[in-house]
């Protein structure tokens, strides 16, 4: 019932702050991007402390039971990505599309590189078969 | 033999509990980000790769090291074997143990320790690429590496089945009438390998039954339990596979049970090899007792 309230709460903010655009919008268009930047990484953590980051929690622990480390990786990775994902659209929303390309790369990697373990472990048994 | 079945049963079902969850998972992230779906995927074969899997390939490793170990005992003790066969004399003349059969046996072994598990292998990895890279499909291969390695072993089983009966022992009771619809039970149920199984056990069989008259039955009960536990983890853990395969089908993507119905085929193959190596094994082990039972009776 407390993440129905909260969801409800959100979706009002969400309103909220979509009028409040449209009135910077209106009143002065310089200011805009500015403060759209602002209340897009304000909003972000909010929704993302109330909302993603507890969800996240509670959907790792119902894949508890799966081997130690790839419900947390598979779930933490496509998090990441997530967010990486919205930054990165609302950058090149604002015209700078090449800088949004590199960080998403580097996410990426980084996001790999939490594989890299398994994936050099799989290697390693697959290997096994070919080289006595 | 039951905390063995329960122990292997155990494994593998909770493998397969592993794949269901983890596929549920997938579902759910594939909603929430479907952005992200391909690389969900990928995730979600390594998971099957790394952890269901991990069964068959200790199985794989397993029957290769017995399968070297065998060899090389036979390689070292075969000349001493060759050596006290002159010294006794004609005393195995009255004996069906020809020293070409033994020659034969342990050939059988060395030829599965340097090709068969090697192209079993192969046929292995050829399945995990096909489903793992579908553009890039080597099924056809894999099939015919197995067919290839089943008709080799029939061929070498119908070998030693037709030297046993050249040597004229006595018949064992798995020929006989009584026991013809148990043969046919296991030929219809036990796929791709049942009737090379009935084959390869009346073989055995018929050897052992012949050799009980010598050294009494308990110690071929223990040789052939001791030889072919390996090959019944083998088959039990094959069937187990395709099992999983058959009933996540509905709900799981068709790589992942298509990959896991290639595997426990690849296992009913290598049991298949694996009685090989348990046949040598029991006629050596049969072989040196007997010798040593006449030498010591000799003196």
């Amino acid at each position: 019932m407390a993440l129905f309230g909260i969801l409800m709460v959100t979706l009002f903010q969400l309103i909220v702050i979509y009028l409040l655009l449209l009135i910077v919008s209106f009143v002065s268009s310089s200011l805009r991007p500015i403060i759209y930047a602002a209340i897009f990484f304000f909003f972000l953590s909010y929704v993302g402390m109330t909302i993603i980051l507890p969800f996240g929690k509670t959907f790792m622990q119902l894949f508890a039971p799966l081997p130690d480390p790839y419900a947390k990786l598979l779930i933490g990775s496509v998090f990441l990505f997530y967010f990486s994902e919205v930054i990165v659209k609302h950058v090149s929303e604002a015209g700078y599309e090449s800088i949004a390309t590199i960080a998403h790369l580097a996410v990426k990697i980084a996001i790999l590189s939490l594989w890299l373990p398994q994936i050099s472990a799989l290697i390693d048994t697959l290997s096994k078969f070919i080289i006595k | 033999m039951i905390p063995m079945i329960e122990s292997i049963i155990g494994t593998v079902l909770s493998s397969f509990i592993v794949v269901i969850i983890s596929t549920f998972m997938v579902l759910v992230l594939d909603f929430l980000f479907p952005s992200y779906s391909r690389w969900t995927r990928m995730f979600l074969f390594f998971i099957v790769l790394t952890v269901v899997l991990l069964p068959a390939f200790e199985h794989l490793q397993i029957i290769r090291s017995i399968t070297q170990t065998i060899a090389t005992m036979f390689i070292s003790i075969y000349p001493l074997l060759t050596a006290s066969i002159l010294a006794s004399g004609g005393s195995f003349s009255m004996l069906n143990f020809q020293p070409a059969m033994l020659l034969f046996a342990n050939g059988a072994v060395i030829l599965a320790d340097k090709i068969l598990i090697p192209l079993l292998s192969a046929a292995m990895l050829f399945d995990i690429v096909s489903r793992f890279h579908p553009a890039v499909p080597f099924t056809k291969m894999a099939d015919l590496l197995r067919t290839t390695l089943l008709g080799l072993v029939s061929a070498l089983v119908a070998a030693y089945s037709i030297f046993i009966t050249a040597g004229g022992t006595i018949s064992w009771a798995l020929n006989g009438v009584t026991s013809e619809p148990i043969k046919e039970l296991i030929r219809q149920n036990v796929p791709l390998i049942g009737s090379f199984m009935t084959d390869s056990l009346g073989a055995i069989g018929r050897y052992s039954s012949g050799a009980s008259v010598f050294i009494g039955a308990w110690l071929i009960v223990t040789i052939w339990s001791v030889a072919l536990l390996p090959t019944m983890k083998t088959l039990l853990t094959g069937f187990l596979y395709r099992w999983t395969a058959a009933i996540i089908e509905p709900f799981a993507n068709e790589e992942i049970t298509g990959l896991l119905d290639d595997i426990g085929k690849t296992l009913f193959v290598l049991c298949a090899v694996s009685f090989l190596v348990a046949f040598a094994f029991i006629y050596t082990a049969l072989f040196t007792v007997i010798l040593v039972k006449l030498i010591t009776v000799a003196k």
